[in-house]
């Protein structure tokens, strides 16, 4: 009776730390989830968004252009005396303003682009797209481990629910596809083999 | 890279998602008369309690007893419907992650040109 409940209480330790395993490789998916969307987040580079900035100015300046000069020039007979329907409409200070003093706009609005950019750095498409394909290879990987460990506690009678989102390659691979047998670097044969998980 | 896939490793996933199946069925038709005991024992209780408002003093100990005996029993009956009830929930959502694997992973099987075993 006593031999039972020993083995029972191993097995019981065996899940636990099995689960304490899968649980931890979870938080490494969350990690570089995270990583993904922060590199999806990304800034432009510095120099195409004060690109962005000059040709934004230019197009200001140009629609400052916009305003017809002809009823602010007009006589009380045409317009009965009421100047105030000719004032400039809400969307046309700011150009005016930009043809006036576009080296002080655009300092101000630079200051505000350095201030962001100091705060988090800008990538071009290819360096984003591939950080974010380096970063999916890594999940992948990490991923592969997960389902390995899962396998071999499988095998030894006890069961941890897979994630919803968990990667089909992954879950799906064969039994003798090599990344799942090497799954992290290795590693993961040598944790299912402290946990006596291994045929 | 090519990965070696393996469209059999759906048949896992298809007993994951009937097992989730299993447990839920289980815990719902457990929630179910437990609750149904709880309905009774407040019932119970209700009429050992309008029973001993009218009852002579020296016969009120044991209807005393009673009350005291179906309060105990309701109280335990409530906290084991509340104990099913987390693990009817639980077994809901598990029944909805192995669910919603097994279709993503069917999908994919598909759009990789593997044979996906037909559902049973």
């Amino acid at each position: 009776m006593s031999a039972a409940v020993s083995a029972l209480k191993k097995l019981d330790d065996q899940l636990a730390k099995i689960t304490d395993a899968v649980a931890g490789i979870r938080r490494r998916i969350g990690k570089v989830e995270t990583a993904i969307a922060e590199v999806d987040r990304s800034f432009c580079p510095r120099g195409m968004a004060v690109n962005r900035l000059d040709a934004w100015l230019d197009l200001c300046a140009a629609r400052s252009q916009d305003l017809a000069l002809g009823d602010l020039l007009s006589g009380e007979g045409q317009s009965g005396g009421q100047f105030f329907n000719v004032l400039p409409s809400s969307d046309l200070p700011f150009p005016f303003l930009v043809t006036c003093c576009r080296d002080q706009v655009r300092a101000v609005l630079i200051k505000r682009i350095d201030a962001a950019y100091a705060k988090r750095p800008g990538m071009t498409a290819d360096d984003r797209r591939q950080a974010i394909e380096k970063l999916k290879g890594e999940r992948l990987d990490i991923e592969f481990a997960e389902e390995s460990l899962i396998r071999a506690a499988e095998r030894a009678g006890m069961t941890i629910a897979r994630r919803a989102d968990a990667d089909p390659r992954a879950v799906l691979a064969a039994e003798d596809e090599p990344r799942l047998v090497n799954a992290g670097g290795g590693k993961h044969s040598d944790l299912a083999a402290d946990f006596d998980l291994l045929d | 890279m090519t990965i070696k896939l393996d469209s059999s490793r759906l048949w896992a996933l298809d007993a994951a998602r009937k097992r989730a199946n299993l447990a839920l069925r289980e815990y719902g038709g457990a929630q179910a008369k437990l609750a149904e005991r709880v309905r009774r024992l407040e019932g119970e209780l209700g009429g050992a309690e309008h029973q001993l408002r009218g009852q002579p003093h020296q016969d009120r100990p044991a209807w005393e007893a009673r009350v005291d005996d179906l309060r105990k029993r309701l109280s335990r009956a409530r906290d084991d419907l509340a104990g099913i009830r987390a693990e009817h929930a639980k077994a809901h959502d598990e029944f909805q992650v192995a669910g919603s694997l097994y279709q993503r992973c069917a999908e994919f099987a598909k759009h990789a040109g593997l044979h996906v075993p037909e559902e049973s």
